[in-house]
């Protein structure tokens, strides 16, 4: 082949590959239906494409495609004539003949090992109708012939001498000439609009990927060097005095060396006998050259610094071109995502068929542009999104059904910019994601403790789902989960620069979030230094930064186990060191000496890696820049602490630190399972800590009243519109997960303000660890804290209060869900209470360190009858055992406390004569065998869940009446 | 015939050789930014106008002590697999280099050595405790032998070693 067929075969790839591309949609939109208008210009449109590859390959003598495709053509040609009407076995057919016409001109050269009879065959009975109706087919079949041989021969002719010109000829000239249209206006405005779809109106030339890359690389150049000069120009102007001090310092020290000289003459005159007069001539000459001398200097002076001052401004316009200059060429990078969105259709309808489910694609901003390297690696994570949604997303016809949707399922694929970077949202009304299930996998799996588990919220339960060992072989289905979890998925957008977040709602749907830069060429970052050396961390990973001043008192860096941790608003951040992490020497003697600055405070960095975030202390903070991203040269590629490398303005390599790449090679980890660690340590960082709690900030109506509630004891929070609430019998009610949920309105039981009018929407609160739930209507849920409070609980009382305290400037009531539905439902309650009544007027000894859940379990064991005896740990409570006048029936401890935990005071009571028959009852959030295992050794009588008053109930009573063993 | 030209450079004692087909540049003024976590034979990273070189510390793997730094310090920067495609097919380099831009840092460079194909001899088994697997031969000069380097193995070893594999 030589070397212009070499070319005009790279064209026709590209070519027939476009017309591949608009083959896939046109088909599956043909098999869906449309007016016979319409039908008739994708036929036409189809016809056309699968003839101009046949012509190309043909002319280049590409057989076994010209074979498939001109099967595939005469089939379509009876489709336009009305002899076959489209069926989807047909376009199932013709899809995979379109496959199989990818696959052999992916590589031309061994196109012959492409299997391709399984669809010649399935052609064959669509074609062999035709020899049933020959008399109908002998006058559309005749004209054809014409149309297969001619055009390759016009291409032949017109084509040659040209060499290497444009493709456009072998796409046009057959349809121009092509004397069977049977509608001529057709092709002309079908032409228009592929034209229009892929390009726009301007002319278009296609350019290597190679080239744009260099020109891309020269633009980095241009930017470095930009910011190179920007750099010593500023280094200049600042090393520059002012004028004047110039000239007062020059002329000083000429003035000096002109009285020096003058003292000289003066001498030489007195010893070589110079007559006065010469002494003079000299002096003055002397002087003159000094005035001359003084006078140049101040001309030259402003000159040069107007020079610098006149650069100052060329430079602003070279900055401005530069940046415009990159951005132009980093534009030339950009494709459109359709690039990826129009292989959807044809995925989404293949799974859908496989996993037996209906599902309707909806597919929006097709024209968002994106980074070509971007677009490419989208593709993996996309479709294991996409996947996902079809398999375990959707539920199956009989599901919906059930579920009151529409039996087929709507999946939404969008993309649009927001904030200078590209959104993609994937979203479906399937079934969600249900926490409780996940939340039990994870335990199963080993990704999470009971303990944790426990603690998490639904959000934080959904995201599980992208922990690392989450989606594992179990799962393996045809569709989704082979092996590849969506941990994968996160890492590979993340290795893109951008993010996923998940936001599922149980029963109504689930929705991932995309967020993807423009472009991975140019990142904005902060430099920062540490071991006098810099780095850049990419902005996108940057959440904070936090300064410590290393004098100040409440220096926030405590010590867990060895581990250093940062106290931040609460939570407890990991910290690495970068130094340390890097293990970085003294800088060696051939970096130019950095200075090394003066540690008055602590900078932190605080970085997303995932869901989690970690703090990286460094040295000193620089600036934000905009950085160019270098390949990390081979022999790094290994480290996991680099994401690649850039240039610095002075010229010097800095490396870009890998955010999520530190937070695993330091195997930092990460709060929850920290707390669970440090919850056994008495220190006072851990006192802090535990005595915090989350609480949910709400009012009941518009000005009204500020409540706050446990997040531990809510289950979920819904928006609801006021007319889904229905009223029977003076009481509302929601539809809910399938039945009716009793609401309550706080001011009809409680003595607080009622709202003036009825919102549209309301929030209804949800509570968990009740036998009975309502949901509590709020007007606004306004905030989440957490925060250490000391519940007053003398204020006020009544139904429903659990005491009051200030919180963010405002007086705010705290909740008791459980005196609150007592009050609103009576009857129900009042059964459950009958059933303890063993523990009226048992004295129980309670210890339990976190102020809130004192208070709450003190109410809960008061209103079961039980005369309470409270103390702050396990400490406290042994001495009180140890008062000689104590007599207690019963004790309910907590099981982490300082000082003495829940276990250690067990033994105690159990290896002490007066006590050891005593009744011990744990209270613990935390769940799993060990510590079940744990408390029975130490000779705990039963355990019960913290905040779940009816089973605590029940326990006690059994407790008390003996019956209850170990649990 | 042909003849064959050496870039010869010092490395402690030694006279070293590299094929000037293969060497881009020699630069002086050596300023790199150390790296850690990198292969044992990784001293940094280097900027050569706007590109990123691999700066290697060769001694250590020959058995050497890792370089100091001396005002006669340069760094030889070697041709990548892509620039020097066409001589390995055409067998005129008989080794192809490596697919990164690599420069080596040496104490000094010394002259350029022109000499037949018959005037390489083989590498001795013990090359002044240099390890031969290293060597692709040797070249005796009127006082002093210069010692040809076997870039492949060489780079390579020298980038898989890690650091703590060393220590």
């Amino acid at each position: 082949m030589d070397l212009d067929d070499r070319e005009l075969l790279e064209e026709l790839i590209i070519e027939s590959q476009e017309h591949l591309g608009t083959l896939e949609p046109d088909l599956l939109a043909l098999e869906k239906g449309a007016g016979p208008e319409e039908t008739a210009e994708l036929v036409n449109r189809i016809f056309r494409g699968i003839h101009s590859i046949k012509g190309g390959c043909g002319f280049l003598g590409i057989a076994p495609v010209q074979n498939l495709t001109h099967q595939m053509e005469s089939v379509l040609m009876k489709v336009r004539s009305g002899k076959l009407s489209v069926s989807p076995g047909m376009v199932d057919i013709l899809l995979e003949g379109t496959d199989r016409v990818r696959e052999m001109l992916d590589d031309v050269a061994s196109c012959d090992q492409v299997d391709a009879s399984a669809v010649l065959k399935g052609l064959e009975p669509f074609l062999a109708e035709e020899a049933e109706q020959p008399e109908e087919l002998a006058e559309p079949a005749s004209v054809p012939v014409e149309t297969e041989e001619a055009p390759p021969e016009k291409a032949r002719s017109g084509f040659i001498p040209l060499g290497p010109v444009p493709e456009r000829p072998v796409a046009q000239e057959p349809e121009e000439l092509n004397p069977v249209e049977p509608q001529p206006e057709v092709p002309s405005e079908s032409r228009g609009a592929v034209a229009g779809r892929s390009h726009g109106h301007n002319d278009v030339l296609r350019v290597k990927v190679d080239l744009l890359n260099q020109l891309m690389n020269l633009a980095g150049e241009l930017v470095l060097a930009r910011n190179q000069m920007v750099q010593s120009l500023d280094n200049k102007l600042a090393d520059t005095p002012s004028g004047e001090a110039i000239y007062a310092s020059t002329r000083g020290t000429l003035e000096d060396s002109f009285r020096r000289v003058a003292a000289i003459l003066n001498e030489q005159r007195q010893k070589a006998a110079l007559d006065e007069e010469t002494a003079r001539v000299i002096t003055e000459q002397i002087q003159r050259e000094f005035h001359d001398l003084t006078e140049g200097l101040m001309k030259a002076l402003p000159n040069r610094l107007s020079d610098l001052a006149g650069m100052n401004a060329s430079m602003v316009n070279i900055d401005a071109v530069t940046t415009n200059l990159q951005e132009n060429i980093m534009r030339t990078r950009l494709q459109a995502i359709e690039a990826v969105f129009g292989k959807l259709p044809r995925q989404v309808r293949k799974l859908a068929q496989q996993v037996g489910k209906e599902v309707e694609l909806v597919v929006s901003g097709n024209e968002v542009e994106l980074d070509k390297s971007i677009i490419e690696s989208l593709s993996d994570p996309l479709n294991h999104l996409i996947r996902n949604s079809l398999d375990h997303g959707f539920e199956d016809p009989a599901g919906r059904r059930e579920a009151g949707k529409p039996v087929a399922g709507k999946l939404s694929v969008r993309a649009f910019h927001e904030g200078g970077q590209v959104i993609i949202e994937i979203e479906d009304d399937g079934r969600g994601i249900n926490p409780e299930v996940i939340k039990r996998k994870a335990v199963e799996k080993g990704v999470i403790t009971a303990a944790e588990a426990e603690r998490l919220d639904d959000r934080q339960a959904a995201e599980l789902i992208f922990a690392p060992g989450f989606s594992t072989a179990e799962q393996v289905s045809d569709i989704s989960g082979r092996g590849v979890g969506m941990d994968v998925v996160r890492t590979n957008i993340e290795d893109l620069g951008g993010s996923i977040d998940l936001d599922s709602r149980w029963g109504k749907g689930t929705r991932m979030r995309l967020k993807l830069p423009l472009t991975l060429a140019i990142i904005p970052s902060l430099l920062i230094r540490a071991g006098g050396r810099r780095f850049a961390v990419p902005q996108v990973s940057l959440d904070e930064l936090v300064r410590l001043r290393k004098d100040d008192p409440k220096n926030r860096i405590e010590e867990v186990r060895g581990a250093e941790v940062l106290r931040l608003r609460g939570k407890l951040l990991p910290l690495v060191r970068l130094k340390d992490l890097l293990g970085m020497t003294v800088p060696e003697n051939l970096v130019p000496a950095a200075k090394e600055s003066k540690v008055k405070a602590t900078h932190v960095l605080v970085l997303k890696s995932g869901n989690n975030r970690y703090g990286l202390i460094v040295d000193e903070v620089l600036d934000s820049e905009e950085i160019v991203v270098k390949q990390l040269p081979s022999a790094l590629k290994d480290s996991p602490c680099y994401a690649g490398a850039t240039i610095m303005g002075d010229g010097s390599v800095a490396m870009i630190l890998d955010v999520v790449g530190i937070a695993e090679f330091s195997g930092l980890r990460f709060i929850e399972s920290r707390e669970d660690q440090a919850a056994e340590e008495t220190s006072e960082a851990y006192r802090d800590r535990t005595e915090g709690q989350t609480l949910l900030l709400f009012t009941n109506a518009e000005g009204g009243e500020n409540f706050a509630l446990n997040l531990a004891l809510i289950s979920r929070i819904e928006q609801v519109s006021s007319a889904d609430i229905t009223r029977v019998g003076g009481k509302e009610f929601l539809k809910y997960q399938d039945s009716s949920l009793r609401l309550v309105r706080l001011h009809d039981h409680m003595p607080v303000a009622a709202p003036l009018h009825d919102p549209e929407d309301v929030f209804i609160i949800i509570p968990k660890l009740v036998k009975h739930p309502m949901g509590i209507v709020a007007h606004d849920c306004h905030d989440v804290i957490t925060t250490r409070v000391e519940v007053e609980r003398d204020n006020l009382k009544g139904p429903g209060v659990l005491g009051s305290a200030v919180l963010e400037g405002m007086m705010t009531l705290f909740l008791d869900i459980y005196s609150l539905f007592e009050a609103v439902d009576p009857e129900t309650y009042r059964q459950d209470q009958a059933r303890t009544g063993s523990i009226q007027g048992a004295r129980v000894l309670l210890a339990e360190d976190t102020s809130f859940f004192r208070a709450v379990e003190k109410k809960y064991l008061e209103s079961l009858g039980a005369v309470v005896t409270s103390t702050m740990d396990g400490k406290e409570a042994w001495a009180a055992l140890g008062h000689p006048d104590a007599a207690f029936d019963l004790v309910v401890t907590d099981l982490e406390m300082p000082q003495m935990g829940g276990l250690e005071l067990t033994r105690h009571i159990r290896s002490s004569a007066r006590w050891r028959d005593i009744p011990v009852v744990a209270l613990t959030s935390l769940g799993s065998a060990d510590d079940r295992e744990a408390g029975i050794e130490a000779g705990v009588t039963a355990y019960e869940t913290k905040l779940d008053k009816d089973r605590l109930a029940a326990t006690l009573r059994q407790v008390m009446e003996g019956v209850c063993a170990h649990a | 015939m042909r003849d064959q030209q050496f870039v010869s450079f010092l490395m402690d004692d030694h006279l070293f050789g590299v094929d000037i087909l293969v060497v881009r540049e020699i630069i002086r003024n050596v300023v790199f930014t150390p790296v850690e976590h990198a292969p044992k034979a990784v001293r940094g990273l280097l900027n050569l106008r706007g590109q990123i070189i691999t700066v290697l510390d060769l001694g250590p793997t020959l058995g050497l002590e890792p370089r100091g730094h001396s005002g006669q310090s340069r760094c030889i920067i070697l041709k990548t697999a892509d620039e020097t495609a066409r001589l390995y097919e055409d067998g005129i380099i008989k080794e192809e280099m490596h697919t990164d831009a690599i420069g080596l840092l040496v104490d000094g460079i010394s002259d350029v050595v022109k000499v037949e194909e018959d005037g390489i001899d083989r590498p001795p088994a013990n090359a002044h405790g240099l390890d031969p697997e290293h060597l692709s031969g040797v070249i005796k000069l009127e006082n002093k032998l210069m010692m040809v380097l076997g870039l492949k193995s060489l780079v390579d070893q020298g980038l898989a070693q890690t650091i703590t594999e060393q220590s």
